[in-house]
């Protein structure tokens, strides 16, 4: 901040009124008079020289190149009209007087100058310095900027620091016209919207790629638009509204302010490409997910319809031979295939739900006896003895029952694939602590170690359609705040486990009522 | 003397279901008419309303919901929707704005059937009320009977003598409502509003909890109930009485 500082400093020197200096110049040389004066020893007049000097060498350093050259002008006729023969008038008798007071006015004239040109060198060696140090913090946090927000709060910021005005930042989206610009980012009480600022700075600035800065044509006055460029193009505008009528920028302010557009125009180019590359990353991933989900789709609906074809087929062209016992058993192969597609396509929309990652979840006071017992009621689960053990006593959760009905369904489904006819299968619910595990357990082979760590993986493909099914479970209980996971410890068999969290309170219920 | 044979307006737009619709009707007896559109349906159920309408939802030119709509505002002619499983929204809009029940697609004949049964046996009473008694489960095995006459439920067990089941006043009123409409859906917010009234429709949880107590009174294995059955998302239903 000493930097800050140290330039409003410069600004303050330079910006003191000329009268002000110009009295000061004066007061300077009516002391070193005085001095000289106090000093009077004639004939030799080089001490009185010498004072009068100091007090032109203080204007020169003090006031300015002007004021000081009026220092040495009235220092010489000072030196003249008090010291040099006959005093008190501007005549001049001797010739060697002529002399000192030559050399006196032209020391006075060149000393001023030398003085005042050193002090500007230093000025602007100083206000160099103060700029590149404006521009390499206006660097260093622009690079910090991710997103174009920023990028803009960062440029209005510094900004502020170089000019007093109402600042904005609006952003080209690629692909889009200068007009459909978008404000990121704003400073003061202008209302950016109500002058047709983008309007005016697609005519005047876009129009011609190398004006770099142009007052805005519409009304009202007082604006400037800067486009922020960089190598791809124009990235957006920089607008200022000097609010202060009359009031322009100088030399120095627009010259920092341009190169700040430049710095922003190519601070947004790589937040841009930036976005852009994350983006492209996410497609290509997307896109990757769709194929593998495509690929296992099409390998899950051929095996039923496999079975589905040639059932039909034989009880078309054999119709005459198959006796009653065939065609129950082709009908009911054809039946049991078409529930495992339905099973499959059910999952399939779910998994579009959740894949689109705005799963709504209509949640409503549910009772997770009745959620296990609609899953056992859906073919053909209805027609497998099941061990239930969830009680109607456990607590009410706000779940989507909907949902949660698939997500128990394809767990215990799984558990009927992969086991032999006749495995036991079971389903058991029970509350801890602040939460309730649902267990699905069968006694069948297990899960081999190696296929342990992608059962979840979306689409990760088993046979029959294990990777699916299981995924759905998975996001479907993750939507609720709860987890699922292959119990390691089942001592055989495969245990599958839902935690789902428990709401904080219970909803109000009536008052329980004597019977009669 | 038997009835006329129930007439039926079967609206669908794939061909495949439809002639299935309408083949499987025929043979157990309806007289079957077909739409394959809304205007179509629209012509025929004002110039001939049928006993009941069979509606397929997503039709190609609108959505079933409006002939619902429609309908509704002139007859109160039965309406079972088809529709498919996650598509619970549309069910409760359809049941909302009128519709009787609905069969999720795919369906087999027996589901098809008892919904059109059940159906046309509200149609012709809008007040259904069921004289004498009726008897959930088979004679000799686990079940209950429920006389609304007298207002006396009885559980049957297998080898236990019959026993009147004793039943609080909010879980009468909850049981003589899912039997008065038995083997129809009933919406979670029909069922609040006409047990508990108008205040309480979003309290989903009172049903939670009393149909749970009715099956524990009732159902031979609560935690897979074969009467009281739960439709998530949208409500219950009570099953078909095996006698009545």
């Amino acid at each position: 901040m000493a930097l800050l500082d140290d330039s409003a400093q410069q600004r303050r020197v330079a910006n003191r009124r000329p009268r002000a200096s110009f009295a000061l110049a004066v007061a300077f040389t009516a002391t070193a008079t005085m001095a000289a004066h106090l000093a009077f020893h004639p004939p030799d007049l080089s001490t009185e020289a010498m004072v009068l000097l100091v007090g032109v060498a203080a204007s020169a350093h003090w006031c300015g190149r002007w004021p000081s050259f009026a220092s040495a002008l009235l220092a010489a006729l000072a030196f003249n009209f008090l010291f040099i023969e006959p005093r008190f008038t501007f005549t001049i008798a001797e010739p060697s007087y002529v002399l000192a007071f030559t050399v006196m006015a032209a020391v006075g004239l060149g000393l001023a100058g030398l003085v005042a040109a050193v002090r500007g060198h230093a000025a602007a060696a100083h206000a160099r310095e103060v700029d590149l140090a404006a521009s390499l913090s206006f660097t260093r946090s622009l690079a910090e900027a991710n997103e174009v927000e920023d990028a803009g709060r960062i440029a209005i910021a510094n900004l502020l620091d170089v000019v007093a005005a109402d600042l904005a930042v609006f952003v080209v989206a690629p692909g889009t016209q200068l007009e459909a610009a978008s404000l990121v980012a704003s400073h003061g009480a202008t209302d950016w919207r109500a002058p047709d600022l983008l309007a005016a700075a697609r005519t005047q600035c876009v129009a011609d790629e190398a004006l770099p800065i142009c007052d805005a044509l519409g009304p009202p006055r007082g604006f400037l638009i800067l486009p922020m460029r960089s190598q791809r193009g124009t990235e957006g505008v920089l607008a200022l509204h000097l609010r202060e009528a009359g009031v322009e920028l100088t030399t120095h302010q627009r010259a920092l302010v341009l190169s700040f557009a430049q710095q922003a125009g190519e601070a947004l180019e790589r937040i841009a490409s930036a976005a852009e590359r994350v983006r492209a990353r996410s497609e290509v991933e997307t896109e990757r997910l769709r194929s593998t989900l495509l690929a296992s789709v099409a390998h899950d609906l051929r095996t039923p319809l496999t079975t589905i074809t040639a059932s039909a087929s034989r009880m078309l062209h054999e119709a005459d031979s198959l006796d009653a016992a065939t065609r129950i058993e082709l009908a009911a192969s054809v039946l049991a295939e078409s529930n495992r597609m339905n099973e499959l396509v059910a999952n399939l929309l779910f998994a579009t739900r959740l894949e689109a990652g705005a799963v709504a979840l209509r949640t409503q006071w549910t009772s997770l006896a009745e959620v296990v017992a609609s899953a056992l009621e859906r073919p053909p689960l209805r027609d497998r003895s099941v061990e239930v053990e969830v009680s109607a006593e456990l607590p009410l959760l706000d779940a989507d029952p909907v949902l949660l009905e698939q997500a128990i369904y394809n767990l215990l489904a799984n558990a009927f694939r992969h086991t032999p006819p006749g495995t036991r299968v079971a389903v058991r619910a029970r509350t801890e602590a602040n939460q309730c595990t649902v267990d699905v357990i069968d006694d069948g082979p297990g899960i081999p170690e190696d296929r342990r760590g992608f059962l979840f993986r979306r689409f990760a493909h088993g046979s029959h359609g294990l990777g699916l099914g299981l995924a759905i479970s998975d996001g479907i209980v993750r939507a609720h705040g709860g987890s699922l996971q292959f119990e390691t410890d089942a001592a055989n068999g495969a245990c599958f486990r839902i935690r789902l969290p428990l709401p904080a309170t219970q909803p109000r219920l009536p008052e329980s009522e004597p019977i009669p | 003397m038997t009835p006329p044979p129930a007439r039926i307006l079967v609206v669908e737009d794939e061909e495949p279901i439809r002639r299935f619709l309408v083949n499987t009707l025929k043979a157990h007896g309806y007289v079957v008419a077909e739409a394959a559109t809304l205007q179509q349906a629209r012509v025929q159920v004002t110039a001939d309303p049928p006993d009941a309408m069979l509606l397929d939802l997503g039709l190609p030119d609108g959505d079933g919901i409006e002939l619902v709509r429609e309908v509704r505002s002139w007859s109160a002619l039965p309406i079972v929707v088809l529709s498919a499983r996650g598509q619970e929204r549309d069910k409760v809009q359809a049941l909302d704005a009128g519709a009787d029940d609905y069969v999720t697609k795919p369906f087999g004949v027996p589901e098809l059937l008892a919904r059109v049964r059940v159906s046309l046996r509200h149609g012709r009473r809008v007040e259904a009320v069921p004289l004498g008694a009726m008897t959930w489960g088979k004679s000799g095995a686990a079940g209950f009977t429920v006389d609304l006459e007298r207002r006396i439920v009885t559980r049957h067990r297998a080898g236990e003598p019959d026993a009147e089941v004793r039943l609080t006043a909010t879980e009468s009123r909850l049981l003589f409502e899912l039997v008065r409409q038995c083997g129809k859906v009933r919406l979670h917010a029909e069922l609040l509003r006409v047990v508990w009234g108008p205040a309480y429709e979003h309290d989903v949880a009172y049903l939670r909890v009393y149909v749970g107590q009715l099956r524990r009174a009732l159902e031979p294995e609560p935690s897979r109930p074969r009467w009281f059955l739960t439709e998530p998302g949208i409500g219950y239903r009570l099953a078909e009485p095996e006698e009545r």
